[in-house]
């Protein structure tokens, strides 16, 4: 479960001799940076309502316990996007020892401009100068002991992804962080009337105020009114102090605006600019070309207009096929091991503690059935799934989809990062919710998961198979993912005019294709699954009890009884096939296994042909119910734990009302014909 | 729409366009950042994108999608509600 950061940081600091932040702006190898210095114990949290999250974990460095908190990649420090708040939230309530900060080598000016707003605040930090390997092939060489004396502060060139450096880097943080005299990195200097704007407001926040905002000092609280820090203006007006500095720095604002015939806060980022350029030029020679000619080439393939839409189509057909073959291959391989030598040495475990009686029939849902379900869902489909996006991920590719599907997506109130989960949901929603995190507004998720729910994922796919196309023909089965396509097309239009707020302007950095690095992949894949197995396992065991109660002592025929006006009125079902539905909560292809041998236990064996006691039209019905209706136990657990319960409770209404409604109309409308 | 008619007075000059009005290929200079809202002027700026800066167009997006642009050494894909709030110079080449 994520914790709060308020709880977790406070902890991570108690538990260890030092804490470290890693910071740097999105991809810059940050993660592989913190892979590589920590283990399995990574804990994830998150501030009240933000969806962005720190990642802390625990290293051992010689003696030294090392707290590391990895803070979300982002492009500066303000309170401009929930990204960058939660980054520096995380700094100014977490109050690491060091700020480890990653640059890139090959992206040398916008990466200071990060580093800068650090040096800015008065923090003490180490920086890293990562993808230098990369960087020479592309021809830039950078003089990094100049680049230390520039800044003042210890530059260690790293190649993260095959650990070269980071040992240097950790000594020397622990260096750093024992030193308090070492933080007096002060020579960098804005331009001359920038400079005197900030030292007067400095001076004046100096002599009035004794209790500074996280105890920041003058120059760092000075310039972040310049730059009209919504957040810091708030902090400084609570204060006694407060109202005589805001005019102070409302007046200098002005200066600066008339001055320079732009806002202050855009000339302090221009002027910041300007100096990490400066710098980077100092440090850096370039002798080639800026891109690898493949890199180009790629670049051009996957993002124009032709060739970019037909390299997606072919992605998603071999990651939805991959997911459909691959995942229902290695489901049925599960699901038959598990059959033929798990599943006895648990029932015989249980008959022999608890006899034949209804409590032990009860008890062989929970481990039994239960277990099954979670192994058949989450290794072949779960994992498989996080694979695939981590690599690409890594590779750069998913830029490009984003890039290419942001206009349609758009009308649905998503933009294009959305693409591949909700194409995800076809093979198994869950992992598919799970994805919706790359979006970055909390709008952008619920909107999305909703019609990733809709989805109809592998299991739902193989009861349609199974009983539509079977015994109504290729069109009928086509029929019900028409009806499906239209359902979600009009459910995002609709949300995306009832939801408060629209959709985020895109504003996406296209990295350079890289080559995906093996290690990064698996550990990123293994941190994705591990909470799907924590999250979702429970909840499937639980709800396989409490079905399997339900039905072992009879009430489950108590319980449906009411919904036959329901069934077998609007639907026009067997009451039968009703109960079916329910069961299939537990997984959606259980209500055709369910539904072949509640037939037979009711009317023989001549059931097992389906059409002996069901209708084309209610075939046609059941299968499109048990499409759109709620989705399984895991998907709702990974709704609830991503989107809050109440959220799914209320998804899940909504789809049982969908799917009745659905449902009964098209059992009126084929009757008509 | 006060900002709109902002936005008609800075077109209303010679050579200055919307940057979501370019194609691939273009290149151009900010003229300014049409920005209602501080946020996303100080986001561009944080990124480096602010008058005076240039841009390359190198993508179009389909169906009137995003533009694909270069800054120095970084590419940026930004949305065409972005784009129609940068008022840009074309360049020649």
């Amino acid at each position: 479960m994520p914790l709060s950061c308020h709880a977790a940081l406070p902890r991570i600091k108690g538990d260890t001799d030092l804490t470290v932040a890693l910071a740097g702006n999105p991809n810059v190898g940050k993660s592989s940076i913190f892979n590589q210095l920590t283990g399995m114990g990574v804990v994830t949290a998150n501030y009240p309502g933000k969806t962005v999250e720190v990642n802390l974990a625990a290293a051992t460095f010689g003696e030294k316990r090392i707290g590391i908190v990895d803070l979300p990649g982002t492009y500066a420090l303000g309170a401009v996007s929930e990204d960058q708040w939660v980054a520096r939230q995380a700094v100014l309530e977490g109050r690491p020892d060091v700020v480890l900060m990653i640059l890139d080598a090959t992206n040398l000016p916008r990466n200071l401009y990060m580093l800068l707003q650090f040096i800015d605040l008065g923090l003490p930090i180490v920086a890293a100068l990562n993808i230098v390997d990369q960087a020479e092939h592309q021809g830039i060489a950078t003089n990094v002991q100049r680049l230390a004396e520039l800044l003042s502060l210890p530059v260690i060139p790293t190649v993260a992804t095959r650990g070269i450096g980071l040992d240097e880097l950790i000594r020397t943080a622990i260096e750093i962080a024992a030193c308090s005299a070492c933080t007096s990195h002060r020579p960098l200097k804005y331009g001359q009337d920038i400079e005197e704007t900030i030292s007067q407001l400095e001076r004046k926040v100096a002599t009035a105020a004794d209790d500074l905002p996280y105890r920041l000092d003058p120059r760092a609280i000075a310039i972040l009114l310049l730059e009209n820090d919504v957040e810091f203006i708030d902090l400084v007006r609570a204060r006694p102090w407060g109202e005589c500095v805001l005019a102070a720095a409302t007046e200098l604002g002005e200066e600066i605006a008339s001055k320079h015939d732009e806002p202050a806060p855009v000339r302090i980022a221009r002027e910041r600019h300007g100096l990490a350029g400066a710098l980077a030029a100092e440090v850096q020679s370039v002798t080639k070309p800026a891109a690898h000619p493949l890199v180009e080439s790629l670049w051009q393939h996957t993002t124009s207009p032709t060739s970019g839409v037909f390299i997606l189509l072919l992605v998603l057909a071999g990651l939805f096929a991959f997911l459909f073959y691959v995942g229902s291959f290695l489901s049925t391989v599960f699901s038959d091991l598990w059959a033929a030598f798990i599943s006895p040495v648990i029932g015989g475990g249980i008959y022999s503690l608890f006899g034949d009686g209804v409590i032990a029939k009860t008890l062989i849902w929970g481990p039994d059935a239960g277990i099954a379900a979670a192994l058949a869902v989450g290794i072949p489909y779960v994992l498989t799934f996080y694979f695939i996006i981590a690599f690409l991920e890594d590779t750069g590719y998913l830029n490009s989809v984003a890039f290419l599907s942001d206009r349609l997506m758009h009308n649905l109130g998503l933009h294009g990062r959305a693409v591949i989960p909700l194409v995800a949901g076809a093979g198994c929603n869950v992992p598919a919710i799970i994805g919706t995190r790359v979006l970055s507004t909390m709008r952008e998720r619920v909107i999305a998961s909703i019609l990733i729910v809709l989805v109809p994922c592998s299991a739902r796919t193989a009861v349609i198979l199974g009983t539509v196309f079977l015994y109504a023909g290729w069109k009928a089965a086509l029929g019900i993912y028409f009806i499906v396509f239209v359902l979600i097309t009009l459910v995002g239009l609709v949300l995306n005019r009832l939801m408060p707020g629209q959709s985020t302007g895109l504003i996406m950095e296209m990295f350079p294709f890289r080559v995906p690095s093996l290690p990064t992949i698996l550990k990123k894949t293994w941190f994705r699954f591990k909470d799907f197995v924590f999250v979702a396992t429970p909840i499937v065991l639980v709800g396989s009890l409490v079905l399997g109660g339900l039905y072992e002592t009879g009430w489950i025929w108590r319980l449906a009884a009411p919904l036959s006006p329901v069934v077998e009125g609007w639907l026009g079902l067997p009451a039968v096939a009703g109960l079916t539905l329910i069961f299939a909560v537990l997984r959606k292809e259980l209500a055709l296994q369910l539904l072949v041998a509640l037939a037979i236990v009711q009317f023989g064996n001549q059931a097992d042909n389906l059409l002996g006691f069901m209708n084309e039209r209610q075939l046609f019905v059941y299968a499109l119910v048990n499409t759109i209706y709620i989705p399984c136990v895991a998907t709702l657990a990974v709704l609830g734990r991503e989107l809050g319960w109440a959220r799914a409770a209320l998804i899940s209404i909504s789809t049982i009302t969908l799917a009745v409604a659905i449902g009964g109309v098209a059992n009126q409308v084929i009757q008509l014909f | 729409m006060r900002a709109s008619i902002g936005i008609e007075r800075y077109l209303a000059k010679e050579g200055t366009r919307r940057l979501a009005d370019l194609g691939p290929g273009d290149r151009a200079m900010i003229v300014k950042v049409h920005g209602e809202e501080p946020k996303m002027l100080q986001y561009l700026a944080s990124l480096g994108l602010f008058p005076t800066v240039e841009i390359a167009i190198q993508e179009v997006a389909p169906f009137h999608g995003p533009l694909l642009i270069q800054v120095g050494r970084a590419r940026y894909a930004l949305g065409r509600e972005v784009a129609s709030k940068i008022l840009v110079r074309e360049l020649d080449d």
